[in-house]
């Protein structure tokens, strides 16, 4: 038996390819017959195959092939938001980080509590400050811890004016200045009841004391050692303060009254 | 594998949708074809069609061409099912039988038996070709895979492949001459 193997497959390749076939055979005069008989069969071999598939089949298979890919989305974002193998070792992990994280952040929180603007721990020491605010929902706590934040800034610029850091400290100055007109801005926006309002009245006024006394003394004491134009900024800063926080006070009055008025038992006949 | 081939592969493998039902169009007759001829039975071939396309979703990330065209790592993966599955059943090989139906519609009852006695003698004379020869006939001629997709699903090399259809085609060719002259002397 010759071996047509290589004249075979050029016909074959032919064939596959849609060109003259007779170009090829004409190549192999000898083997024309029995190449011939060849691709006959290879012809007549296609014809066993099998029928074409049912297409709601293939549509069906299509559809459930497309739905597990989908599938494979969903578990894919599911599993960047937890990527651990077993629910137990997630807890155990969350609750090891979650500790860790809060010991952390504790610690870092309390060594920044007397940070100073420029040292490392002072951005905690805000952050700090952020979350609490963020995370406090209640319009009374969180206008209490306004003011709160308010004097941590006073004091910070007592101890910055005492460092000579005269610059650092009028910066402070003025985000004292800030606070203390969010808080203002906070109370006449929220509502607040009797004793939160009666409760703010009285921490204004002790602010408003202390605030005057602390800037007075400040603003002596900065022109008493020469440096008249920080002494001039703090003073406009208390009197700025100081018009702030009258006003914070006559809006916590006037609503205290009103809400005293409200809630005194009404005249019997006359209508609610 | 041509670039847009490339590209699509590429959007196959971050799980495009788009690009897997593209595959899944381009691949689904062939592979159809290739397990309806060794399964023969239709919903078997349909179950095992339909699981080569969800493992294709399940490890398409892991595909890396590097010379192995597509449609011979698909093949290879229904290739696999069906080792599986004999392995299961005890069997060895698959053999093609008068039960593979021609589908297409055939011109009258004449052509319709001519054809029938056609097939029949072609599928005797296949029977007697060795395991590997039958084999690499179906695959070429009957589920029309290239030589390079054989080669790589028989783990053999092109000429081999080439080598062992020609002598398979002319074996057969023998077989039916010898079968011819049998029935002329007879006559």
């Amino acid at each position: 038996m010759p071996d047509l193997t290589r004249p075979l497959q050029e016909c074959l390749e032919a064939m596959d390819e849609k060109r003259n076939l007779q170009d090829v055979l004409r190549r192999h005069p000898a083997d024309r017959n029995e190449l011939i008989a060849l691709l006959r069969l290879s012809v007549d071999l296609g014809g066993l195959g099998p029928p074409t598939a049912d297409p709601a089949f293939r549509l069906r298979a299509r559809n459930r092939m497309l739905a597990s890919v989908a599938a494979r989305h969903r578990r894919r974002r599911w599993n960047l938001r937890i990527a651990l193998p077993r629910p137990v070792s997630r807890l155990a992990l969350a609750g090891v980080s979650l500790a860790a994280l809060m010991l952390a952040s504790l610690t870092a929180a309390a060594a920044s509590g007397d940070s100073l603007p420029g040292d490392p721990l002072y951005a905690i020491k805000l952050g700090v400050e952020r979350a609490q605010l963020a995370t406090t929902f209640d319009s009374g706590a969180r206008a209490r811890l306004q003011l709160h934040f308010a004097d941590v800034r006073l004091d910070e610029a007592q101890r910055l004016f005492a460092l000579g850091r005269a610059q650092d400290g009028i910066r402070v100055i003025d985000q004292y200045d800030s606070a203390v007109t969010q808080f203002n801005l906070s109370i006449s926006a929220s509502a607040l009841d009797l004793r939160t309002v009666d409760d703010l009245s009285r921490l204004t006024t002790d602010r408003e004391g202390r605030a005057d006394a602390s800037l007075n003394e400040l603003a002596g004491s900065l022109a008493a050692s020469g440096d008249r134009e920080t002494a001039a900024a703090v003073r406009r800063t208390q009197s700025h303060v100081e018009q702030t926080l009258r006003g914070s006070k006559r809006d916590l009055q006037a609503r205290s009254e009103a809400q005293s008025r409200d809630q005194q038992p009404k005249p019997a006949g006359e209508e609610p | 594998m041509t670039t847009s081939d490339d590209a699509l592969i590429r959007r196959a493998q971050a799980l495009d949708p788009g690009a897997l039902a593209e595959l899944y169009d381009r691949h689904f007759d062939g592979i159809y074809r290739y397990l309806f001829t060794r399964l023969r039975h239709q919903a078997d071939a349909e179950d095992f069609t339909e699981q080569v396309f969800l493992k294709m979703v399940d490890s398409i990330q892991r595909y890396r061409p590097r010379g192995v065209a597509f449609s011979s790592w698909l093949y290879r993966i229904a290739h696999n099912l069906l080792v599986d599955r004999y392995r299961r059943a005890g069997r060895e090989a698959v053999e093609l039988t008068e039960q593979v139906q021609d589908g297409r519609p055939h011109a009258d009852p004449a052509t319709l038996a001519q054809n029938s006695e056609d097939r029949r003698l072609l599928i005797e004379a296949m029977r007697r070709l060795t395991p590997e020869q039958q084999q690499v006939i179906t695959m070429r001629f009957i589920d029309n895979l290239s030589v390079d997709e054989i080669a790589h699903l028989t783990r053999r090399r092109p000429g081999a492949i080439h080598s062992m259809q020609h002598r398979a085609l002319a074996s057969l060719n023998r077989f039916l001459l010898e079968r011819e002259q049998v029935e002329a002397r007879r006559a």
